[in-house]
């Protein structure tokens, strides 16, 4: 079993599929507004709404509302600490699958 | 979680990450004035010198060489500052940065390739060698294309992969149409780029 990580290491605020795929979308796309994280990881407002304050209240990503004109826009990106968990997580599963 | 578990997660995480940069900030119509440009500049280009072979810069006396060089070194500017002109304003409207983390690693593989271009074309005008400068420029504004398009959506891949076959082919075959060469890539391939991005992109 040597090598093999131990489940505690495992981000359990990631680990969740559809904060995972938040995560994923920030990483590879920069700065995303919500419509565009919505159209990527096909979710509804409600869900991303949620998962999106769950990453947030745990420093992973940033959350900026401002206005364009009328419309109300809401952006997101990752933080440093949600860079640094990303990469962590992904390592995580890199050392199960090649231990 | 085993393994064939995390390998699930992985693949997702690759997928998710594909998907995620498929939205971009690609200005079409930029590609499309650049296009129309570069047609209009290899029109004038035919007119001056009578002929689809660089080689013939050569023959030309030095103003009407000097006049031609200004011209497309013009474009390039002009389409440039186009480019980045609308890539801002599209950004702003899709409410995204134009200054990306994509946009940056995007610019950084342009621009290489273009800082190269300019020097082996340089280097080449001050010996008189023009016929290779036109395959020159589709190499190297092809790798960088292509390079950039790693990072975003198919179509610049594509782009770039027609602009470095077409340098291939002018610089080992098609050397005598260089100008025609120019036209199909720079113009007309720019246009269709323009095109299909208006058409996938709406913008």
């Amino acid at each position: 079993m040597a090598g093999i990580p131990s489940p505690e290491g495992l981000d359990k605020i990631i680990h969740e599929r559809a904060r995972l795929g938040v995560m994923a979308s920030l990483a590879a796309g920069g700065e995303m507004t919500f419509n565009e994280l919505k159209e990527t990881l096909e979710m509804t407002d409600g869900n991303l709404s949620v998962h999106a304050r769950t990453l947030e209240e745990a420093g992973y990503i940033k959350i900026k509302k401002r206005f364009v004109g009328r419309k109300p826009r809401t952006t997101m990106r990752l933080s440093a600490k949600g860079e640094t968990a990303f990469r962590k997580y992904v390592d995580y599963l890199g050392r199960i699958v090649s231990p | 979680m085993d393994a064939k578990e995390a390998e699930r997660h992985l693949a997702t995480i690759r997928r998710i990450m594909e998907s995620a940069t498929q939205i971009t900030v690609l200005p079409g119509w930029a590609a499309m004035i650049g296009g129309a440009m570069a047609l209009a500049g290899c029109g004038v280009t035919y007119g001056l010198m009578k002929s689809m072979d660089f080689a013939r810069l050569a023959d030309l006396e030095p103003g009407r060489r000097i006049a031609l060089i200004s011209l497309w070194v013009g474009i390039a500017v002009v389409a440039t500052g186009i480019d980045v002109v609308m890539t801002v304003r599209l950004a702003r409207k899709k409410g995204k940065n134009p200054w990306s983390r994509l946009s940056q690693l995007a610019a950084f593989a342009m621009g290489p390739a273009i800082g190269a271009a300019f020097a082996l074309s340089l280097a080449l005008a001050l010996r008189g060698t023009w016929d290779l400068i036109p395959a020159i420029w589709m190499l190297l504004y092809g790798l960088g294309v292509w390079m950039a398009g790693v990072l975003s959506v198919r179509a610049p891949g594509i782009l770039g992969l027609v602009f470095m076959i077409a340098g291939v082919a002018t610089l080992f075959w098609a050397g005598p149409i260089a100008l025609l060469m120019v036209a199909v890539t720079f113009g007309l391939a720019h246009i269709v780029f323009g095109i299909h991005l208006i058409a996938r992109f709406g913008d």
